[in-house]
């Protein structure tokens, strides 16, 4: 074995993000990690490549045990992590970054420019990379980075290649490049581990396949042996059913968010959707469609290019977020960190919040303190008193939090940009509930996710996006992933 | 980073400098219609001899600035420099030299070990030596060793020694900064200091080696001048940390670090010096002077477009 992961578990202080996970790599193999998001591929990964230390559990590579806390450690025994993002410096040129830290030097001690471009030129034909080494890295397409990232790895005569989700950022024609340098890689004897959640490019690729499901081991097999079904079965397994509150049965109720026409910035447009009362509507589409644009341009009112925004039946007229909340809508932004939270108060202050927008500046910044509470408990915010830091609550909590925010004010219209990014699997069903139950009580819900099952089984439509146009509508529910791919990719892939 | 559209790294780093050359050149031919005094070889290697020590602040400033730091605290070691310096003892100059290093160890060791931002911490260290100049040296006086002065006033080839000097170590700092894996190194880790970490890069070697450098740098700016003074003064240096984040900036150093070069941020010093000296000889009132050069300084630095605003 090129390497063996055996009973891996990590915790980040109360959530247990890996238990008990096994998996084994044979040199000249492709052999693929799956699982949804949060069932702990990248922490597994990030474990391998030496990012953070497992809190227990032991790796061994051809046989020898080894203790990474640095990823420094795990690059010198041979592991290669492509990872999503990159580390590639973006203001130094391809040869400096190649040879980053190891500088073929001159007599003089300085850097020997002219071998380095000529050493980088020999390792990027064998990636079968055609670029000037002298190039400014940042100046690469993201493919281009990333085959950069796989010479590096080359060059430096990795035995094990970690991809993190290597094609979510290519195109149909760079994908394949990079599966004839995968399978080359392979032919040379390299081990890749490969992290995916896209099932068909799996089965032509891979060798074998291990599955996680929260944090945990949940089958391993051979890829000629299996099918799409039983590993979408064993990924995702029983949860779907319990994950999801019922769908509603009646109707959608009377229309109160309607968008004629609206074309976004940057974007083609046109997008037509309507939203009713009692209505969980969901924006499906590949990465980076326009989806943000639209929830945007209803929160923040930014004037459309064209059309128009009808909010229960009168054109929205505001400018800026203030004016959003005025006329009683909440958002829960997708990075909730960087746009939700404010990391070193107290979870009370974060909830407060909803209560400032349209106060004078020298009004009081009210806590109202039963208020507070008893949304923490409708929500099962699980913390340990209100004044806590709501830097300190889990993922599944914070979010809950902004809820929170958003109840305690009483909106009319609820966006959530990525419902349950970075939340555990328990807080996510809760969450659901939640979200479920507003629709109900008459604030229609508009969700945006990146994960298709989360659509299908909250949402009571899906509207797809396309190039910041609405491209299709399906029931939610009753309807696969595969159409609704099929409707988001266009013409464009398939 | 939108500079001119340069794709290959080096001509990125050789156009970061091109605003303050063109702005430099333009000067010299204002001044040269204005003033047929201000392009004369004595007025220009005057100001040359002037801004020796200046130059070699802002060299061991741009070397921090590289790394995404600032350092504030070089007057105040320029200061203590010539303080202690002007104490006649046989030891004055080592003890100078330890001293300034010193105050880059703190430095560096408050930015790294206990993760202060680096203007707060030499900000700190800025305001602690100013004090320990004025101990050491309450007010000006003292006189240097002899073979300070002679170095002050020994000429060869009718230019002055520090000016040869000071283009020595100048060129030397060129080549290191844009050449040497430790001159990468600065930008890799100015850049992102954890994708250098991740890429290899010892990056707080890196940091520290830059904040002992540029307090060593202000050392033999604040040594020339006591050389050139014959004697200390505790206040001198108070002008040289702004001053020197200004020509470096001027010079095409990107502030937020990973871009940028020895030779521009010294262009830099050049072409404010020259402004003031031709706006001197034009008479014009130091109170217009500098709301000239503030002026000029927020369009100069403006020139250099980028992604980012600021700097």
């Amino acid at each position: 074995m090129l390497l063996e992961v055996v009973d891996i578990a990590k915790s980040f202080g109360s959530v247990q993000a890996l238990r008990g996970v096994s998996l084994a790599l044979k040199p000249g193999s492709v052999h693929a990690v799956l699982g949804e998001n949060g069932a702990g591929k990248s922490t597994l990964m990030k474990i391998i490549s030496g990012v953070f230390p497992a809190s227990s559990g032991t790796i061994r590579v051809e046989g020898q045990m080894v203790h990474w806390n640095r990823a420094e450690q795990a690059r010198a025994a041979g592991v290669s992590t492509i990872f999503q993002e990159f580390i590639l410096l973006p203001n130094l040129s391809v040869a400096e970054n190649l040879f980053l830290g190891r500088e073929l030097r001159t007599p003089l001690g300085l850097v020997d420019r002219q071998r380095q471009r000529e050493e980088s030129r020999r390792i990027l034909a064998r990636v079968g990379l055609d670029l000037d080494p002298d190039v400014l890295t940042g100046r690469l397409r993201v493919a281009e980075q990333q085959m950069v990232e796989i010479a590096k790895g080359v060059m430096r005569d990795a035995r094990i290649f970690v991809f993190d989700e290597p094609t979510a950022a290519l195109g149909d024609r760079e994908a394949a490049r990079l599966f004839d340098l995968i399978r080359q890689l392979r032919a040379e004897g390299k081990g890749i581990l490969y992290i995916s959640h896209r099932l068909p490019e799996l089965f032509e690729l891979c060798d074998e396949v291990t599955v996680l499901k929260d944090g945990q081991f949940a089958g391993h097999f051979a890829m000629q042996e299996t099918t799409a079904t039983e590993l979408v079965t064993t990924m995702v397994g029983r949860t779907l059913d319990q994950l999801f509150p019922p769908h509603r049965t009646g109707g959608p109720g009377e229309t109160v968010l309607e968008l004629r026409d609206l074309r976004t910035t940057g974007f083609a447009g046109p997008v037509n959707l309507a939203i009713g009362r009692h209505e969980i509507v969901g924006l499906a589409g590949l990465e980076g469609q326009g989806q943000i644009g639209i929830t945007r341009s209803i929160f923040e009112g930014h004037a459309p290019e064209t059309g128009e925004i009808l909010f229960e039946g009168l054109p929205l007229g505001h400018a800026g977020p203030a004016g959003g909340v005025a006329a009683g809508i909440g958002l829960i932004p997708e990075d909730r960190k960087a746009e939700g939270l404010f990391l070193p108060l107290s979870v009370a202050r974060n909830i407060a919040v909803g209560l400032l927008s349209g106060k004078g500046l020298a009004q009081p910044a009210s806590v109202p303190a039963e208020d507070i509470a008893a949304q923490i408990q409708r929500l099962r915010i699980r913390l340990r008193d209100a004044a806590q830091a709501i830097s300190e609550l889990s993922g599944g909590n914070q979010q809950k939090a902004l809820l929170a925010r958003w109840l305690v004010r009483g909106v009319k219209l609820l966006i959530c940009e990525e419902p349950t990014r970075g939340v555990d699997i328990g807080a996510k069903s809760e969450i659901y509930a939640i979200l479920r139950e507003l629709a109900d009580s008459g604030v229609p819900v508009l969700i945006t996710s990146r994960e298709l099952p989360e659509l299908i089984g909250l949402c009571d439509r899906i509207v797809v996006v396309r190039d910041g146009a609405t491209v299709g509508s399906f029931p939610g529910g009753t309807s696969t992933e595969e159409e609704i791919m099929a409707a988001a990719i266009g013409g464009q892939r398939a | 980073m939108k500079l001119a559209g340069a794709t290959t790294a080096v001509r990125l780093r050789r156009l970061s400098a091109l605003p303050v050359f063109a702005l430099i050149a333009v000067l010299a031919i204002v001044l040269g219609v204005a003033s047929p005094h201000a392009l004369s070889a004595q007025n220009l290697i005057n100001i040359l001899n002037q801004q020796v020590s200046l130059i070699l602040v802002t060299v061991g400033q741009t070397i921090v600035v590289l790394t995404a730091g600032l350092d504030l605290s070089v007057g105040s070691v320029v200061s203590l420099t010539t303080a202690i310096a002007s104490h006649g003892t046989p030891f004055a100059v080592p003890l100078a030299i330890l001293a300034a290093l010193a105050v880059g160890l703190v430095n560096a060791g408050g930015i790294l070990r206990f993760g202060i931002h680096p203007i707060l911490m030499t900000l700190s260290t800025m305001t602690a030596v100013q004090g320990l100049a004025l101990l050491v040296r309450p007010i000006p006086g003292g006189t240097v060793p002899g073979w300070m002065k002679t170095y002050a006033g020994a000429e060869i080839l009718g230019l002055p020694l520090p000016v040869i000097c000071a283009a020595v170590v100048v060129f030397l700092a060129a080549v290191v900064v844009s050449r040497s894996r430790f001159g990468l190194h600065l930008m890799a880790t100015g850049a992102s200091a954890q994708s250098a970490l991740l890429g290899g890069v010892n990056t707080g070697r890196i940091i520290l080696l830059a904040y002992l450098l540029s307090s060593l740098f202000a050392c033999l700016g604040g040594l020339n001048l006591a050389a050139r003074l014959a004697s200390g003064d505790p206040l001198v240096g108070q002008p040289f940390g702004i001053d020197s984040i200004a020509a470096t900036a001027l010079g095409g150093t990107q502030l937020s670090g990973g871009l940028g070069g020895v030779a521009g941020p010294v262009v830099g010093v050049l072409f404010l010096a020259l402004l003031g000296n031709g706006l001197n000889l034009l008479n014009i009132s130091t109170y217009y002077q500098m709301i000239i050069k503030g002026v000029l300084l927020i369009l100069a630095v403006s020139a250099h477009r980028r992604n980012q605003p600021g700097l």
